[in-house]
C-alpha cells in the first residue's frame, strides 16, 4: 500500500508514534548527559534530586509545551490556508505575530518583563488579540461581510506597521533590551513550566475542538465561499468563528514561545501533499506532525551547540526548508490549497 | 514566566519587611565602613581584622540589586556566576574555589577549566541546575528575567547584580563577601581598590582636564553615559567627558554633535594590536575631528577597562596614563601599586 | 421529493419552484439596476434556460434565486416560502448547484463528490451507507467513477466539471441549478451534459441553467428566459422566444433563425455588416 493510500487511522497511528519518539528523545537529550536508567528513575521520582528536577521541572514541561505549540501552529496554519484559499497563508498572517511582538517588546523595554515575569506573555497575548481585532475591523468596513481579500491585505499592512513601531522602540532602547527582544522574537521554549503548559492547554483545548467540528466547512471554504453556501454553510458566521479560533491559537502560541515561523506554513502543506486537503484528516495529522517537528527542533536547538541554545525559529527554518523543497520537487500533480 | 512554583517569598509580610530592613541596615553599615576606610586606611585595616563575620554555617540574608530578598542556609560554596565581573570579584576575595560554573564569556584563567553554561542572559538552565549550585549570580539587565524565574522556581537562590556605576561595584564586592562569608576579605579588596582610585585622583589633581570622548562604538557612534563606571573613572582620572548630559547608559550620539563639542582627546577601548588612530583616519566624520587630525587618539585595553569589578583601580590607572601621558614615564613619583589584590 | 413532483406534473399545473415578484438588485458601483423589476416563475419538473448577452444579469438572477444575493426590493419564494425562511442547510438539501468556476484544492474526485452529502451530516457524523450509495450513484451517472482516487488537479476541465455535476447530484436535490455549465467544454462533452440534464428532467428534477449556447438551450430546454439589461425580454417556449427580430434586438447583432429537425429554432448569426 502506498503511503498515499493509508487509511486515516493508520496515518494517525504512525504520526502518533513519531510524536512519542520525539518526546522521548526530547527528555533523554539535553545539555546534561543522561542514561536510560537514570531517565526512568528520574521520571518515577527516584534517585538524584537534581536529575529529577532537570527531567521533571525543566525538560518535560518544555517538551510538552513545544508539542502543544507545534500542534497549535500547524492547525492554525491549516485553517488559514483553507479560509484564505492561499498557499502562503500561515498563522501570523493577520498581524498576530507583530501584535504579540509589540506587546512583548514594550514590556521588555519598559522593564516590566524583568519585574513581573508574567507580564510579557500577557502583553504579547493582548497585543496579538488587539492586532487581530483591528484587522477584522478594517475588513468589516468594506461591505458588511468579512471580505477575505481585504482581510489578507489588512493583515499584511498591519504587520508592516507594527514591525516599524517595534523597530522604532528598539532604536531608542538600551542594548540589553534590544538583545532580549530579538531573542524573544526568534522563539524559545526555555521559559516553559508546568504552569505555563497548563494554561496553554486550557486555552488550546476548546479551540482544537471547535476546529475539528469545522473540518467539513473548512473543506468547503477551500473550494469557495459561494460553494460553501450552496452546500449548507452559514458563510459569514462560520468564517468569523474559524478566523477567530485560528487566530486565538496563534496568539496563545506566540505569547508563550515567541514567533516561531515556518511550522504553521509548511507542516499543513506537507500533510496535504501526501494525503490531500480533507481537513477531517489534515487537521489531526498536521497537529501531530507539527508537535513532533517542533519538539525535535527544540531538542536540536538545545543540544547542537553544547550548553549554548539556539533560538528555535532558526532551527525550524534551517531544517524545514530543505525538507520542504524536496517534497515540492516530487511529482505530486502540483501544489494548490 | 508565570508565577514560579516554589518562589522564595517570606512567609509573612512582616517577616519580609523585617528581613529587608535588616538586610538594608547590614548593607548600609558595610558601605559606611568601606567609606570610612577610604578616608583613613589604617583605621579600616584594624576594623577589618576585628569584624569577623559569623561562623561558616550561619544563614545569610541579603537583598539583591533588584530588590529581591535572597536567603542562603550557609555561605555559598557552589556558585555559578553568569556575570564575568562578578566572577572576577569572587576570585579577588579568595572565593575562586567556590565557583562551579562559568559562562562562555568568562576569560579568567582560574575558571577556565570549569564547564560553561552558555551565555549570560541565555544560559542553559538545565546545565546550571546540573551543577547543583547553592547560589547563582545573575544580570539585572536581563530584560526578560526568565533565567532567574526558572532557577528560583526549582529552588536555587539567585542574586541579581547591577553593574552600572562605581557604587554598584563596591556594593557588589561587599555582597559577594557577604554571600560567601568572606566579609573581611571583601573589605580588604574594597579598601585596596578605593586606595588605588584615590591615588589616581591625587595624581590627576592640579593637572589640566582635557575634553574627552570615550568611543565605545563608531557606527553609529556610541559612548559611555555619565551614569556608567567608565565615565566616573574618566572624571576621576582628570578628564572632562563631552557628553555629561545624557540619561542613557550607553547613548548613541550624532557625529555632528561630537564634531561640535570638539573633544581634545579620543579614548578608544580596543583589543591588543588594534591601531585605532589609523582606522579613524579613514572614516568619514571621524577623520574631520581635530583630535584625530592631531593624532590624539589613545587606545586602552578593552578587556581591562570594560569590567566593572575590582580591576577598576587598574583601569583608572590606565585611563590616567592615557589622558596624562606624562605620568606614564614618571615612575619616581608614582603612588604605590594599584592593581587589584588578586592573582590574575 | 423527486417522485412527488413527477406524479404531480401529470395531474395539474404544478406549483412553481420559484416565484419572483418585482425583484430589483443593483451591484454597488453599477450605473443601472442589474435586475430591474423582475417578475418570473420557474416551473417545477421542467428545464428552464436563462439566456442573454453579457451583463444582462443572468448570473445575478441565479444568485438571487439561490439566496446568495439579497434583492433590494421584491419578493423571492422558493417552494412557496420566502428565502429568508429557509436555512442554508435546508436549501442545500433541495438545490444542487454547479457553479461556473471554483478553486481547485488538493482533493480527490470522490472527496469532492462526497461534499454533496455534507448538508445531511452533523459535524461529528461519519458517512453512512446511504451516503456512500448516493455518492457512488452520482459518480456513475456522470461517468467519473474511474477518477475516484485521482486528485482534481490531474483531471481535464471537462472532467472536473463532471465531478462538480456529480457533487450536485449526490445532494439528491429536487432542483439543479447550473451556471454556464458547458462554456469550456468541447462538442462531445457539451452534448453528453445536455443529454444528462434531459434525463434528470425526465426523472422529475427541476433544472435551471444559465448559458450562452442558444441553440442547445432551444433544443433541450422547456422554457427560455431571455434577459436584456436587467429585464426579462421574453419568456416561454423556445419557438416563441427565439425569433430573429427579438434575438437581433437583444443581442444587438443580426441573426436569422432556422428550424431544427426536432422542431426547435436554431439561431444563425449573420456576418459582420459591411461598412
Amino acid at each position: 500500500m502506498t503511503v498515499r493510500a493509508w487509511p486515516v487511522s493508520l496515518r494517525l497511528a504512525v504520526l502518533g508514534v513519531v510524536t512519542a519518539v520525539a518526546l522521548v528523545a526530547a527528555v533523554r537529550l539535553g545539555a546534561v548527559a543522561m542514561t536510560w536508567s537514570a531517565l526512568a528513575d528520574a521520571i518515577a521520582g527516584r534517585g538524584d534530586p537534581t536529575t529529577i528536577t532537570i527531567i521533571r521541572e525543566l525538560r518535560l514541561p518544555r517538551a510538552v509545551q513545544a508539542a502543544l505549540v507545534g500542534a497549535a501552529l500547524a492547525m492554525s496554519g491549516a485553517t488559514f490556508q483553507a479560509l484564505l484559499r492561499n498557499p502562503l497563508a500561515e498563522p501570523y498572517i493577520l498581524g498576530v505575530s507583530s501584535g504579540a511582538a509589540a506587546g512583548a517588546v514594550l514590556t521588555v523595554v519598559t522593564g516590566w518583563a524583568a519585574r513581573f515575569v508574567w507580564s510579557l506573555p500577557v502583553a504579547a497575548f493582548a497585543g496579538a488579540v488587539l492586532s487581530m481585532l483591528v484587522v477584522f475591523r478594517i475588513a468589516f468596513n468594506v461591505g458588511r461581510t468579512l471580505d477575505t481579500r481585504v482581510l489578507l491585505l489588512a493583515g499584511v499592512v498591519m504587520s508592516a506597521f507594527l514591525a516599524a513601531l517595534i523597530w522604532l522602540v528598539l532604536a531608542f532602547a538600551d542594548t540589553e533590551s534590544v538583545r532580549s527582544a530579538i531573542f524573544w522574537m526568534m522563539g524559545s521554549h526555555a521559559t516553559a513550566s508546568w504552569r505555563s503548559v497548563a494554561i496553554l492547554a486550557v486555552c488550546l483545548a476548546p479551540s482544537v475542538v471547535v476546529l475539528f467540528a469545522l473540518a467539513r466547512p473548512l473543506n468547503l471554504f477551500a473550494i469557495g465561499e459561494p460553494t460553501a453556501a450552496y452546500l449548507g454553510i452559514s458563510v459569514e458566521r462560520t468564517k468569523l468563528v474559524a478566523f477567530g479560533t485560528a487566530s486565538l491559537l496563534a496568539a496563545a502560541s506566540v505569547s508563550v514561545s515567541g514567533t516561531i515561523g515556518f511550522v504553521g506554513l509548511v507542516v499543513p502543506h506537507t500533510v496535504r501533499l501526501i494525503w490531500g486537503g480533507d481537513n477531517r484528516s489534515l487537521l489531526p495529522c498536521a497537529a501531530l506532525l507539527g508537535a513532533a517537528f517542533l519538539v525535535a527542533a527544540d531538542t536540536l536547538a538545545r543540544t547542537i551547540a553544547g550548553a549554548n541554545e539556539l533560538p528555535i525559529g532558526i532551527v525550524t527554518a534551517l531544517v524545514g526548508v530543505p525538507f520542504f523543497v524536496w517534497l515540492l520537487r516530487r511529482p505530486t500533480g502540483g501544489l494548490t490549497t | 514566566m508565570f508565577f514560579g512554583g516554589r518562589r522564595r517569598e517570606p512567609d509573612t509580610p512582616d517577616e519580609g519587611t523585617e528581613t529587608r530592613r535588616r538586610a538594608c541596615r547590614g548593607a548600609f553599615a558595610l558601605f559606611a565602613v568601606v567609606g570610612l576606610a577610604a578616608c583613613a586606611p589604617d583605621r579600616a585595616g584594624e576594623r577589618a581584622r576585628s569584624s569577623r563575620t559569623a561562623s561558616a554555617d550561619a544563614p545569610i540574608e541579603l537583598t539583591d540589586d533588584a530588590g529581591n530578598a535572597v536567603r542562603l542556609a550557609h555561605p555559598a560554596r557552589r556558585i555559578v556566576s553568569l556575570i564575568p565581573s562578578a566572577t572576577e570579584t569572587l576570585i579577588a576575595i579568595g572565593a575562586a574555589g567556590d565557583i562551579v560554573g562559568r559562562t562562555r564569556y568568562d576569560t579568567a584563567p582560574e575558571v577556565a577549566a570549569l564547564p560553561s553554561v552558555g551565555g549570560g542572559v541565555d544560559a542553559s538552565v538545565e546545565a546550571i541546575v546540573n551543577m547543583r549550585p547553592d547560589l547563582v549570580i545573575a544580570w539585572r539587565s536581563d530584560s526578560r528575567g526568565s533565567t532567574r524565574e526558572r532557577l528560583v522556581s526549582v529552588g536555587i537562590p539567585v542574586f541579581v547584580l547591577k553593574t552600572e556605576d562605581t557604587t554598584d561595584i563596591f556594593r557588589g564586592i561587599a555582597s559577594m563577601g557577604r554571600l560567601t562569608g568572606r566579609d573581611s576579605a571583601a573589605l580588604a579588596v574594597a579598601t585596596s581598590v578605593r586606595r588605588g582610585l584615590d591615588d589616581v585622583r591625587r595624581a590627576a589633581a592640579g593637572r589640566p582636564t582635557p575634553k574627552v570622548f570615550y568611543l565605545v562604538y563608531n557606527d553609529p557612534p556610541m559612548t559611555a553615559g555619565p551614569r556608567t563606571f567608565i565615565a566616573q573613572l574618566l572624571s576621576l582620572a582628570g578628564a572632562k567627558s563631552i557628553f555629561t548630559d545624557s540619561s542613557q547608559l550607553w547613548p548613541n550620539v550624532a557625529m555632528e554633535e561630537i564634531l561640535r563639542r570638539d573633544p581634545d582627546l579620543l579614548v578608544v577601548p580596543a583589543g591588543a594590536g588594534v591601531n585605532s588612530l589609523d582606522r579613524l583616519r579613514q572614516q568619514s566624520g571621524w577623520r574631520d575631528l581635530r583630535a584625530v587630525r592631531e593624532g590624539r587618539v589613545i587606545t586602552v585595553p578593552a578587556d581591562i577597562v570594560n569590567r566593572p569589578s575590582p580591576i577598576i583601580a587598574r583601569s583608572a590607572r590606565l585611563l590616567l596614563e592615557a589622558i596624562h601621558p606624562e605620568l606614564r614615564a614618571d615612575s619616581a613619583g608614582a603612588p604605590r601599586p594599584t592593581s587589584a589584590p588578586a592573582a590574575r | 421529493m423527486i417522485a412527488a413532483s413527477a406524479a404531480s406534473s401529470t395531474h395539474h399545473e404544478p406549483r412553481p419552484v420559484w416565484s419572483l415578484r418585482g425583484v430589483c438588485f443593483q451591484h454597488p458601483g453599477a450605473t443601472r439596476p442589474t435586475l430591474d423589476n423582475i417578475t418570473l416563475d420557474v416551473a417545477s419538473g421542467r428545464m428552464t434556460a436563462v439566456l442573454g448577452p453579457n451583463g444582462a444579469g443572468k448570473s445575478t438572477l441565479l444568485h438571487v434565486l439561490l439566496g446568495t444575493l439579497t434583492p433590494a426590493a421584491g419578493d423571492v419564494r422558493f417552494q412557496e416560502r420566502t428565502l429568508a425562511e429557509w436555512s442554508r442547510k435546508e436549501l442545500a438539501r433541495e438545490i444542487g448547484v454547479v457553479p461556473q468556476g471554483e478553486a481547485e484544492p488538493l482533493f480527490s474526485a470522490r472527496e469532492i463528490v462526497a461534499m454533496g452529502r455534507y448538508p445531511y451530516l452533523g459535524p461529528w457524523q461519519r458517512e453512512r451507507p446511504e451516503d456512500d450509495a448516493a455518492i457512488r450513484r452520482a459518480m456513475e451517472r456522470c461517468d467519473v467513477a474511474a477518477f475516484s482516487d485521482r486528485w482534481l488537479s490531474t483531471l481535464s476541465g471537462g472532467e472536473r466539471q463532471r465531478v462538480r455535476l456529480a457533487r450536485a447530484l449526490a445532494q439528491e436535490p429536487s432542483v439543479l441549478v447550473l451556471d454556464e455549465p458547458t462554456t469550456f467544454l468541447d462538442v462531445r462533452h457539451e452534448m453528453t451534459t445536455f443529454a444528462l440534464l434531459r434525463d434528470l428532467r425526465d426523472a422529475g428534477t427541476t433544472v435551471v441553467l444559465a448559458t450562452h449556447n442558444l441553440n442547445l438551450a432551444a433544443r433541450y430546454a422547456d422554457d427560455l428566459v431571455l434577459m436584456r439589461e436587467g429585464r426579462v425580454a421574453a419568456q416561454g417556449a423556445p419557438a416563441s422566444v427565439l425569433t430573429a427580430d427579438r434575438v437581433a434586438d437583444v443581442y444587438d447583432w443580426p441573426v436569422s433563425v432556422v428550424p431544427h429537425a426536432g422542431g426547435a429554432p436554431q439561431v444563425v448569426p449573420s456576418d459582420a455588416p459591411v461598412r
